[in-house]
């Protein structure tokens, strides 16, 4: 390589007051070397120049020497998990190439790029495109994809942490192994946050046929300042909540300081419910308030970031809609509403403030409860030692490989020897079995072995030199549409009667409203008036809100990192120690506990036993998170259920559970460690849960990602209405006629990974096998019990018949009905 | 157990858990939306639905007609899911059944989704909206408005299901809708139906059925 591209690319940092950094210079040479890997560092320290420093260098070299006559293609494809990222990227990536005098065309391909724009692209490729997993999916499937990528040297995927985990990377995952077939020489690249596997992320990235990989640390993490809202002395601190709107005045105080702030929650509700309480608090500040979250309209959302870039807002009030890299200038400050629930994510909001050289990242979190506090105190713990959350990886899910594998029939066919191969490149896949792989090949040709014998289906067809094609035009543009589902929820488009968009909410909230009912929505009151065709029309409401949507994915648990790090400052506290802020202020709650039973720390189980008006009550705090809980209490219910039938009402958090029932003796020892016992424990959970109706909700995106759901067909409209119908019937139809169907196996796998997180209730049962039982009969509820207590979110647990549930909510709609 | 019954301009209509309705003084048994051939339209359109709709709805319907050897079959509209005209398959299966029950005289009410339905004319006595019988006009669709006098009249259509709560508890039942005097809607009888959950409201009755008894519910 000759020294003048590289002198350019210093020449351009220098104009700009930088000096390229040594993980920059590392990641350029290793990119010249043909040599792939993964960097990772906080965000805003110059990782995406060290990923397209390469390339450049590169283009550079070869401009020079007069040797580049390409094939036409795109030589760099830079994919991004947000379109509202794109065009940021687009910017950034060509300043840098023109300010080194590289004529390249960087251009974006997105779902909203226009048909003109694409037909450019086709014929007169820019040699960067810019674009998301579901677009790169989309070229996959035309035809001339195979020679359009022959000259791709190098992919890079920004923000890897982001898709690994989900299926978007899966789907990923599985379109770069093809890329790498194509191109045999690819190097690929990703940019992520520091997780807990990365060398795992890098794995994944990469696939099992790449050897090595380098793994490129990026600048030393800034100092992370982690603190909470302590609350007046005077002041009693709640012992549960949800909100955390108490704290109000404080936070409004924290706000009237010059500068602009973001204000994280964790839920959209909660984030709707902040908007309006500071709009009430501070009228005056109506012009520099802003809300952010996912179901916003996006344009709406783009206006609120170039807003947060101008430094027009005083605070926007935001959700994990904006925890994703979104280029705009940090803010001075940032709070954090309600627990951190993970290190990784509370570092990475922490991030938006101060990125200038040398500056403070900081976080104020307002805890919602006095527990919180000490969640706080863990996650600067945990930051402290470098622990970070890892984010596992999906496998096998079939219903991303069928999408794919249409996507590949519709683009010029695939061989099934030569993709079986490619296939098993991918993390994903590695362990992909032959039945599974003949299963899914069965599935898209005639629809899985039990419609072998009904030739009215077609989708992808075998021809005679045994390759698999789409097998018309109209299946291969219908697939296309389908392609970019696999983020979306269920989500209903919400609009003004009179026309205006507004955003897209849940329909399983929307299906509680009736027309009529107020509701809180993009910091709207909005009336009801009608729902049709995935359209909830609205009006503005003179009333005062009533219901706040409750969204899904607004509930993860606490990370097992930092649950450990809360158990390890309880044991401190046990003895006396307490050296942290939050735990001073918690001193005399804690001593409380400690007083009525017993601090839960590592190595002891804490179970409490009291009875009330309402029943008697038995409290557990495993500190697995809520996910895991939910799991527990329901097996020890139903386990309990078995020694003498019973209807218990069931809470959980992210520390315990609860179950509530009229007769309940405190359980002795030997009992509780049989209860809990780890042998069983799939069947006994199956059992117990309501398993086919969570794996019936779970079939909505495996239907819609396998191409079972109907999405429509380009230009027509109403006439397709035939073909609606809801997953629900669709997974009741497969279920009595197709029991077999593996994607209903899959919903089962995912039900007990995803929505229970098996493997955190495993790991905590044997915890629980090696931990001291501390068993206490308590007069009144503890202050770890009284959350729970309050949990107002209660599932009941019984062991009737159907037919007999039936009839007991019959028997309590009479007697509603003799009330009134 | 007794029988639930609704009464409509003098007669009783007795509500059957399999979701029909059996009308004793004219022998007549009623069903509403089979929706039939509806997997095999949804795997033509490139879904891989697999096939038993078809035959686990005419299957149901030949116990209910062995069971009440009716003189009439009505059928309140969407007998098929969509102009069976590529589906050879469905016309001989519906022709074979039609011909075990060759006896039993079939009305059918023409509903918005039988289109095409020429190669079915020989099959069943077809009829338009609102065919009188007895006193009571026979349709597909309800009634505009159901509530104000518009009847006596039977119809489908709705797919109607209820909601069930309790304790934490949920579960979502097909269901009989009635309009006291005025009408009554017959939840789908086809087995990949959809349905549509119909709240409680003033002047109207639910009956959810479990399939094996009805719920009065308002």
């Amino acid at each position: 390589m000759s020294i003048e591209p590289h002198n350019a690319l210093e020449a351009w940092f220098a104009d700009r007051g930088w000096t390229p950094a040594e993980f920059q210079r590392d990641a350029w040479s290793a990119h010249g070397r043909g040599e792939s890997g993964l960097i990772h560092s906080a965000t805003g320290s110059g990782k995406s120049l060290a990923a397209w420093g390469g390339p450049l260098l590169e283009g550079l070299n070869e401009a020079r020497n007069g040797s580049e006559r390409r094939a036409p293609g795109p030589r760099v494809l830079w994919i991004t998990p947000l379109r509202a990222l794109a065009g940021d990227t687009v910017r950034s990536l060509t300043e840098a190439a023109a300010g080194i005098g590289l004529d390249w065309r960087v251009e974006k391909r997105t779902g909203d790029t226009s048909g003109s724009a694409r037909q450019r692209q086709r014929r007169k490729p820019p040699e960067a495109l810019v674009t998301t997993p579901e677009s790169l999916s989309l070229l996959l499937s035309y035809a001339d994809a195979d020679t359009w990528f022959r000259s791709l040297g190098t992919v890079i995927v920004d923000e890897w942490h982001e898709l690994l985990g989900s299926k978007r990377g899966v789907q990923l995952e599985l379109c770069l192994a093809r890329l790498r077939r194509l191109a045999p020489t690819l190097r690929t690249w990703g940019l992520s946050a520091t997780l807990g596997n990365l060398d795992e992320a890098l794995h994944c990235l990469l696939g099992t046929d790449a050897s090595g990989g380098q793994l490129i640390r990026g600048a030393a993490p800034r100092p992370l300042r982690i603190e909470a809202l302590l609350p007046d002395t005077d002041r009693r601190f709640p012992w549960a909540g949800h909100l955390g709107t108490h704290l109000m005045r404080q936070v409004v105080d924290h706000l009237d300081a010059p500068g602009s702030c973001l204000l994280f929650t964790n839920t959209r509700a909660q984030a709707e419910l902040w908007f309006e309480s500071l709009l009430r608090e501070r009228s005056d500040w109506l012009e520099g308030l802003g809300l952010h979250h996912g179901s916003i309209d996006r344009s709406l959302r783009e206006r609120i970031e170039q807003g947060l870039s101008a430094g027009q807002f005083r605070c926007v009030v935001a959700t994990s809609s904006l925890d994703l890299g979104v280029d705009f200038s940090p803010v001075d400050r940032v709070i954090q509403i309600g627990s951190p629930k993970g290190v990784a994510r509370l570092a990475q909001r922490a991030g938006r403030c101060g990125h200038q050289p040398g500056g403070h990242s900081g976080v104020l979190c307002v805890p919602t409860h006095a527990l919180e506090l000490v969640e706080v105190a863990a996650a600067r713990r945990a930051w402290k030692a470098g622990e970070i959350e890892a984010r596992p990886p999906l496998r096998l899910s079939l219903d991303v490989l069928a999408q794919h594998l249409v996507t590949l029939a519709a683009g010029g066919g695939f061989d099934p020897t030569a993709t079986l191969a490619e296939v098993r490149t991918t993390h994903a896949f590695a362990a992909l079995d032959d039945t599974a792989w003949e299963w899914t090949l069965a599935f898209i040709t005639h629809g899985g072995p039990v419609l072998e014998a009904y030739p009215d289906f077609r989708r992808v067809v075998r021809g005679e030199d045994g390759r698999y094609r789409i097998s018309d035009r109209r299946q291969a543009s219908r697939h296309r549409m389908s392609i970019g589902t696999i983020t979306s929820d269920a989500a209903i488009a919400v609009r003004y009667h009179g026309g205006g968009y507004i955003g897209t909410i849940e329909e399983s909230f929307i299906a509680r409203l009736r027309p009529g009912d107020v509701f809180l929505f993009g910091g709207r009151s909005l009336e009801l008036v009608r729902v049709r065709d995935l359209t909830a029309w609205v009006r503005r409401a003179g009333r005062r809100r009533q219901a706040v949507p409750r969204w899904q994915g607004g509930r993860l648990p606490l990370s097992g990192t930092l649950a450990s790090r809360v158990l390890e400052l309880l044991a401190e506290a046990e003895h006396g120690h307490y050296a942290e802020p939050e735990l001073q202020a918690l001193q005399p709650l804690l001593e409380m506990q400690q007083r009525e039973s017993a601090l839960p720390v590592p190595g002891r189980l804490v179970v409490e036993h009291t009875t009330s008006r309402e029943g008697e009550h038995l409290f557990i705090y495993p500190f697995a998170g809520r996910l895991a809980h939910e799991g527990l209490a329901t097996l020890l219910a139903w386990r309990l259920g078995q020694l003498s039938p019973a209807t218990f009402s069931i809470a959980v958090n992210d520390y315990g559970f609860e179950l509530l029932s009229s007769t309940l003796a405190a359980p002795d020892e030997a009992t509780l460690r049989r209860l809990l016992r780890p042998t069983d424990l799939l069947d006994d959970l199956l059992a117990s849960m309501n398993a086919s109706e969570l794996a019936r909700r779970q079939f909505r995106d495996i239907a819609r990602i396998a191409g079972l759901i109907f999405q429509g067909y380009p230009g027509r409209g109403k006439s397709a209405r035939q073909l609606q119908a809801s997953s629900g019937l669709i997974f009741d139809t497969i279920s009595r006629y197709d029991p077999d169907n593996r994607l209903l196996e899959q919903a089962r796998r995912e039900v007990l990974e995803q929505a229970l997180e098996v493997n955190r209730l495993r790991e905590a049962l044997a915890r629980i096998e090696a931990a001291s039982l501390s068993v206490h009969e308590t007069a009144r509820l503890t202050p770890l019990a009284f959350p729970l207590w309050a949990e107002r979110l209660r599932n009941r647990l019984s062991t009737q018949r159907w037919e007999d549930r039936v009839a007991r909510m019959v028997d309590q709609l009479e007697r509603a009905a003799g009330r009134s | 157990m007794t029988a639930t019954t609704v009464e409509l301009a003098e007669h009783t209509l007795e509500l059957l858990p399999a979701r029909a309705v059996w009308w004793a003084e004219q022998a007549t048994l009623l069903v509403a939306d089979l929706h039939l051939g509806k997997a095999g339209l949804f795997r033509r359109a490139g879904l891989a639905i697999p096939e038993g709709d078809t035959a686990d709805t005419l299957r149901r319907l030949s116990i209910l007609i062995e069971q009440f050897t009716p003189e009439r079959l009505v059928l309140l509209g969407d007998i098929l899911h969509a102009a069976p005209g590529a589906d050879g398959g469905l016309m001989r299966q519906l022709a074979a059944w039609r011909s075990r029950h060759a006896a039993t005289p079939m009305l059918a009410i023409r509903g918005n989704h039988d289109r095409g339905i020429e190669p079915l004319a020989e099959l069943f006595d077809w009829h338009l909206e609102g065919m009188p019988s007895a006193g009571l006009a026979l349709r597909h669709h309800p009634p505009r408005d159901p509530g104000t006098a518009t009847g006596p009249w039977l119809a489908g259509h709705w797919h109607p299901a209820v909601r069930l709560r309790g304790g934490g508890d949920s579960l979502r039942l097909p269901a009989f809708v009635e309009w006291p005097g005025q009408g009554l809607i017959l939840p789908a009888f086809g087995s990949m139906t959809g349905a549509h959950t119909i709240t409680a409201r003033p002047g109207q009755r639910r009956y959810a059925t479990s399939g094996e008894r009805i719920i009065g519910l308002d």
